[in-house]
């Protein structure tokens, strides 16, 4: 879904005169597209039944409650100018609710710093449907819950597991 | 071919509209001339049953196709010299590319285009999509006339007669043909809509007609029913704003015309406000759509919707303005009950479209209302809830003039529907069903999902190629190509 996400962004950005290539590239990505819909928009009354749980048993996280969920994803850099991207999507019931595709700030390859901001940039997105959710489940904004969130940066997490000050962290394998 | 259909040509039943009207129609087969006087004016298509013994019933399905074929097209060919004839007569206006009143792609009567080489040869819509259109229309014209018209093609023709059902449609268009800008006729004419009533003017009268007359209708609607304007005295310090119209071809999902719309707008533009209140109000945005719905979708309910009839005109004025009609709209074959207000000033009573605050006024009174039934706002903007005792909720979501109402409690949400059609003038749906130009779905198992693929491939398809600009066309090329007409199928409940 992420790399549908920037692909769309990518063509979105010169369709404005688009030359052969471009036409090319836009051909790929419908055909992607048509092949594999992304059945995102469904949002599912038993959400065990919906292809996101599937998906979760499948890589081994069947202890994960799939009705609310956020993923972060930090692998993909800009074909362009190697400018490190961040993507979040958040998903209740099996379905979209919430998504952005970005680059971090500050700008750079992939540095452990713009991944640790990209997952406190989808932890805040998060918070606000926390905060939704909980009022119209409860009738209560603040009330503790926690929503688990997947990512790939092993540096990110790293980072935000110890309390050293990495601002000036250069790049950690992943 | 065996003589079986042809004995049920003669013996089809037919009602006077059908003689009337087909003097020289095809579908005369079943009246009570002779064979012999048909044959002689025909001889493409002969009556004689002896003349059938040698053919197969594909054939004769053949030739009867393409007799059919000939005769619309002959009647095409002289439609379009009469509209142009017609056109000749008029101004000369500025967009003198207007089609004819065929639909594009028209298969029968497309002598200009070459189907085979032309490199428009792509851009042609499939023959289903085609016949589903065209089928919609008739159901939108009258669902018993389409029912008759296939009972007489089920007596006439032969079963193995693979356009029966075409030719169905083509007699019942033939019999009650659609008239331009009625709901379901063809859009062409109409687009681009026009910028002004001066441009109406212009267009000749079988597209003017239908446009002055939704001009009247809106006026009317605003000065008889909801008095939108009072005549007084311009105090000193008044200026006065002048208002303009606004023409909107709808499209319905068959791309065929839903209704012609006509709007009498505010010029915001030329209106400076005397108080300094933020015109800014908040609006339903696609993440509040996508978590209504999934929370709908964990409660286990489906969302009603409610929608405002002229929502800004059922709002009351908070400020002090006065506006002008302009004075070409007498010129404009106007009732003699609705020139009195052109080109006075008046006062406004009422918000218009335009209107700086018309949204904020809007909202404001929505808020009240809402407030008033004891609900409760929430984190995300417009999205209003009320905890309903034993775990309930009744949640509701809101854009402008359009309302998504759903609850656990069935009693509440009719309480909530009273309530709101006393304050608003609302129509009420049951189901939800477009929102957001998006498409709300709900399955056999309670799942919920949504779409706005459909709309956009309608656009896509049925925006004839001539009114494509020349830099979007090999983006539609390429669209077309890749989209089979299963696809639209397939979207489509």
């Amino acid at each position: 879904m992420y790399e549908e996400l920037f692909a769309i962004r990518k063509a979105c950005k010169h369709m404005h005169l688009p030359g052969c290539l471009h036409f090319q590239a836009l051909l790929h990505l419908l055909h992607h597209l048509r092949c594999y819909s992304p059945q995102a928009l469904t949002y599912y009354r038993n959400v065990t039944k919906s292809p996101l749980a599937t998906m979760l048993q499948e890589a081994g996280h069947a202890a994960v409650d799939p009705s609310f969920i956020w993923f972060c994803n930090l692998l993909f850099g800009d074909c362009d100018d190697s400018r490190s991207t961040g993507y979040h999507v958040g998903l209740i019931q099996g379905g979209l609710i919430n998504f952005s595709s970005f680059v971090p700030n500050p700008i750079a390859a992939s540095s452990c710093e713009s991944e640790t901001n990209t997952m406190t940039v989808a932890v805040m997105a998060s918070r606000q449907s926390v905060m939704i959710y909980c009022d119209l489940l409860y009738g209560n904004q603040e009330r503790p819950s926690t929503v688990p969130m997947f990512t790939n940066s092993s540096s990110g997490i790293a980072a935000t597991r110890n309390q050293r000050v990495t601002s000036m962290s250069c790049h950690i394998a992943r | 071919m065996t003589p079986k259909p042809t004995n049920e040509l003669h013996e089809g039943s037919v009602t006077p509209t059908l003689i009337d009207s087909s003097a020289s129609d095809p579908f005369s087969i079943a009246s009570n001339a002779t064979p012999q006087d048909h044959a002689s004016n025909n001889p493409v298509f002969p009556y004689d049953p002896s003349a059938y013994d040698n053919l197969t019933i594909i054939e004769f399905d053949a030739q009867f196709a393409s007799f059919i074929n000939a005769k619309l097209k002959e009647q095409s060919v002289a439609f379009q010299q009469r509209q142009q004839v017609g056109r000749r007569n008029t101004v000369d206006d500025a967009d003198d590319d207007m089609p004819a009143l065929l639909p594009p792609g028209y298969p029968l009567c497309n002598d200009s285009v070459d189907n085979n080489t032309g490199s428009d040869a792509g851009i042609v819509p499939p023959e289903e999509d085609h016949i589903a259109s065209r089928v919609g229309r008739c159901h939108r014209q009258g669902t018993s006339l389409l029912s008759y018209t296939h009972h007489v093609a089920f007596l006439v023709l032969p079963a193995q007669m693979t356009l029966r059902d075409k030719l169905a449609v083509d007699l019942a268009e033939s019999i009650d043909p659609i008239a331009a800008g009625d709901p379901g006729s063809d859009p062409t004419p109409f687009l681009p809509e026009p910028s002004g009533l001066y441009k109406v003017l212009k267009q000749p009268i079988a597209t003017r007609r239908p446009w002055i007359q939704s001009l009247v209708k809106e006026l009317r609607g605003l000065v008889k029913d909801r008095g939108a304007f009072k005549k007084e005295q311009l105090g000193p310090n008044n200026t006065v704003v002048p208002v303009k119209e606004a023409f909107k071809c709808k499209l319905d999902q068959h791309g065929n015309v839903n209704k012609l719309k006509a709007r009498i707008v505010f010029r915001g533009d030329l209106y400076t406000p005397t108080t300094d209140i933020d015109s800014w109000n908040p609006h339903a945005t696609w993440p509040s759509l996508q978590l209504y719905l999934a929370m709908c979708a964990k409660f286990g309910i489906f969302p009603s919707q409610a929608d405002s009839v002229m929502a800004y005109h059922q709002v009351n004025m908070k400020e002090r303005v006065f506006v002008q009609l302009p004075s070409n709209w007498t010129a404009a074959h106007m009732p003699d009950d609705l020139k009195p207000n052109c080109s006075v000033p008046l006062f406004l009573m009422k918000v218009l479209y335009g209107y700086t605050f018309s949204g904020k006024f809007l909202y404001e009174e929505q808020e009240e209302f809402l407030i008033s039934f004891g609900m409760q706002s929430t984190p995300m903007p417009t999205l209003w809830r009320m905890h309903l005792p034993g775990s309930g909720i009744l949640m509701v979501l809101q854009y402008s003039d359009d309302f998504l109402i759903t609850s656990t409690d069935a009693i509440i949400k009719d309480k909530f529907k009273t309530a709101l059609s006393t304050h608003f003038e609302m129509e009420w749906k049951p189901q939800a069903d477009w929102f957001l130009q998006a498409r709300i779905r709900q399955d056999a198992s309670g799942n919920i999902s949504f779409s706005e693929s459909l709309p956009v491939l309608c656009q896509l398809t049925w925006s004839g190629p001539k009114r494509i600009p020349p830099r979007l066309k090999p983006m539609l090329l390429i669209l077309r190509r890749n989209m089979d007409s299963n696809l639209l199928k397939q979207l489509a409940p």
